[in-house]
């Protein structure tokens, strides 16, 4: 025998060029390379779609405006606010003016907080004057002018997120975090440390928490359950963030923490959207962080390049031939310079670590 | 004493007050800053950009047989925002009025909006009130606007004629032009406070225990006391000037 050992069946010959790194990403071109062999659902431009999710999440919902979907958001300004005061105040943001949603914990909160129509009046943080509601701290430039202008208008948030999870077809969940801070008296979990607003507050009242994979893959249980109560025909689409961590609260080199975190998250999202026929993942993740210059030099922001990528990639798989395209056809590029700047002003609240 | 009285629309109420009665401790005269001789009230100077006073005004309000001026310049303002009921009504909270009620059916609209709106609608005043201040020599008092009125139907009664050439002409609700009134009135007053002018509050006999304006003081233009209101002014003017004059 000369050691040598004969295959005499190839179990890898009858694969797809998809299942080949050399045929599918390192000898493609980088701006041809689709990790999507096939979707679970598609959706049309009459469907509803509705959005959540950490910074990068904000990006998604403003192309998925552009490009002419059924966007559904159910607290929009008033007329008395210009264009710019509307941004300002976190408005059209998202499909309700909830904020960053880093973790799914958070997510599962603010619908039980919705659902419940209950806790107006917890976790206001006090500071020069104003009101701050700790769920959602940077909604607006200091915050509310009032306790009872912070009680209404959650009354009135919560009215609107009741809505959009009613009546959206499809939900886009971006999922940014592992680690967040919480209240130790009530297991509440903020986008933004607390303490950062007001020195008023007990240091020992919260902690830094980092989500476990079991915790995560069960809030986003206790999630899909809970929606599905309320809207029964609700598909999710799962994506994870490739913005990296601003910073890590434990003991770990950043890069290590980031690694993690992504790893769980991703993780978690491939497992639930195995187990739900009404789940899918998108890879965003893996697009952005797999293709050179897809992020900008201080290696966490995503470059234009990088979310007309994962846009391409999204629109042909998950929109119904003929309903990706504007009313005349041609890409508005007004409308396109505007999304460029949204890029370079999208609010990162964790930055607000490195500030402080 | 002479005072000297200045404004827009709001001083014929007063003029016309004054010409039906017999007056008190001073003698007023008027100046409708809206007459020819003394538009625009502001204008740029030609030897520089600086924003001056229009020379007739001016000559009229550092005449020194006068003892003081007192300005109801922009007391309609707080009407552009809140006299018809906007296409999407509208409601908001006053920081510290948590009396005041709310209007749940409204879109609520934060209230550093509303006041950064009602700040832009007195921009004008801002710069008149200074420039008024800083060209005379005398004290300088601004009357506080004239209340809404509380009934809707009152308003809709006496105004159909006039406004049937509006668009759409629904009148706010009362609550939301009284808390505009409110704003605007206490943001006026924090300009003239600023400003070194004395701010003069309606007299409280127009008012009734909840803080409406009384009934027999509605007037039928809608957007202004009438002349008995008029004259309950022109005596609180009195009794103000009266009390500095002692001091």
């Amino acid at each position: 025998m000369s050691g040598k050992y004969y295959l005499v069946k190839n179990p890898y010959k009858s694969l797809p060029s998809s299942s080949f790194w050399s045929k599918s990403v390192s000898l493609r071109d980088t701006a041809l390379i689709d990790p999507i062999i096939e979707t679970k659902f598609r959706f049309d431009k009459d469907m509803k779609i509705a959005s959540a999710g950490s910074c990068f999440a904000q990006q998604l919902s403003s192309r998925l405006k552009e490009i002419g979907i059924n966007y559904i958001t159910k607290e929009p300004p008033h007329s008395l606010l210009n264009d710019s005061e509307a941004v300002l105040y976190n408005y059209n943001t998202y499909s309700a003016r909830y904020g960053n949603i880093y973790t799914i914990s958070q997510l599962k909160q603010l619908f039980q907080r919705a659902f419940n129509d209950s806790q107006y009046d917890s976790h206001i943080l006090t500071s020069d004057n104003y009101f701050i509601d700790a769920y959602r701290p940077r909604i607006q430039p200091k915050g509310f002018s009032s306790r009872e202008e912070l009680e209404l208008d959650r009354k009135i948030h919560y009215k609107a997120v009741r809505s959009v999870f009613e009546e959206l077809d499809v939900f886009i969940f971006t999922l940014g975090l592992t680690e967040a801070w919480r209240s130790k008296l009530d297991n509440t979990t903020f986008p933004i440390c607390p303490l950062v607003f007001s020195e008023s507050l007990r240091q020992e009242d919260y902690f830094l928490h980092n989500f476990s994979m079991d915790e995560i893959e069960r809030n986003l249980e206790e999630f899909i359950d809970l929606l599905s109560v309320v809207n029964k025909s609700a598909k999710i689409i799962l994506t994870v963030s490739p913005v990296p961590l601003v910073a890590t609260g434990f003991k770990n080199h950043v890069l290590v923490s980031n690694c993690n975190s992504k790893s769980l998250l991703r993780v978690t999202a491939g497992n639930i959207s195995e187990k739900y026929s009404n789940v899918d993942y998108f890879p965003s993740f893996e697009i952005v962080n797999t293709i050179p210059g897809y992020f900008s030099n201080d290696l966490r922001t995503v470059t234009q390049k990088g979310i007309d990528h994962v846009m391409k990639v999204f629109m042909n798989h998950y929109l119904l031939i003929g309903s990706n395209d504007n009313t005349n056809g041609q890409p508005d590029e007004n409308v396109k310079i505007d999304s460029y700047n949204n890029i370079f002003e999208e609010q990162c609240d964790e930055l607000i670590y490195q500030n402080k | 004493m002479k005072v000297l009285f200045i404004g827009h629309s709001h001083l014929k109420v007063l003029n016309d007050c004054y010409r039906d009665n017999i007056i008190m401790n001073y003698i007023p005269d008027f100046v409708q800053c809206g007459f020819e001789q003394y538009k625009p009230n502001v204008k740029k100077s030609l030897l520089s950009s600086k924003k001056i006073l229009n020379k007739n005004l001016r000559k009229k309000i550092t005449d020194q047989s006068f003892y003081s001026v007192v300005s109801c310049i922009y007391g309609n303002g707080h009407n552009i925002l809140g006299f018809f009921k906007n296409d999407e009504p509208f409601d908001f909270v006053i920081p510290g009025r948590e009396d005041l009620p709310i209007d749940e059916d409204c879109v609520q609209v934060l209230f550093e909006i509303i006041k950064k709106r009602i700040y832009e609608t007195l921009e004008n005043f801002e710069l008149l009130i200074r420039l008024i201040n800083d060209s005379t020599s005398f004290k300088v008092y601004h009357l506080e606007p004239p209340p809404v009125i509380p009934s809707n139907e009152f308003i809709i009664k006496h105004s159909a004629e006039r406004f049937k050439t509006y668009n759409n002409p629904i009148i706010n609700s009362y609550i939301c032009r009284q808390k505009i009134w409110i704003l605007y009135s206490e943001l006026m007053k924090k300009i003239c406070d600023s400003n070194n002018v004395y701010y003069i509050k309606n007299p409280a006999s127009v008012f009734d225990e909840d803080k409406k304006l009384l009934e027999e003081y509605w007037c039928e233009t809608c957007t202004h006391g009438n002349s008995k209101y008029g004259l309950e002014v022109l005596k609180n003017v009195g009794e103000v000037l009266l009390s500095e004059k002692s001091i």
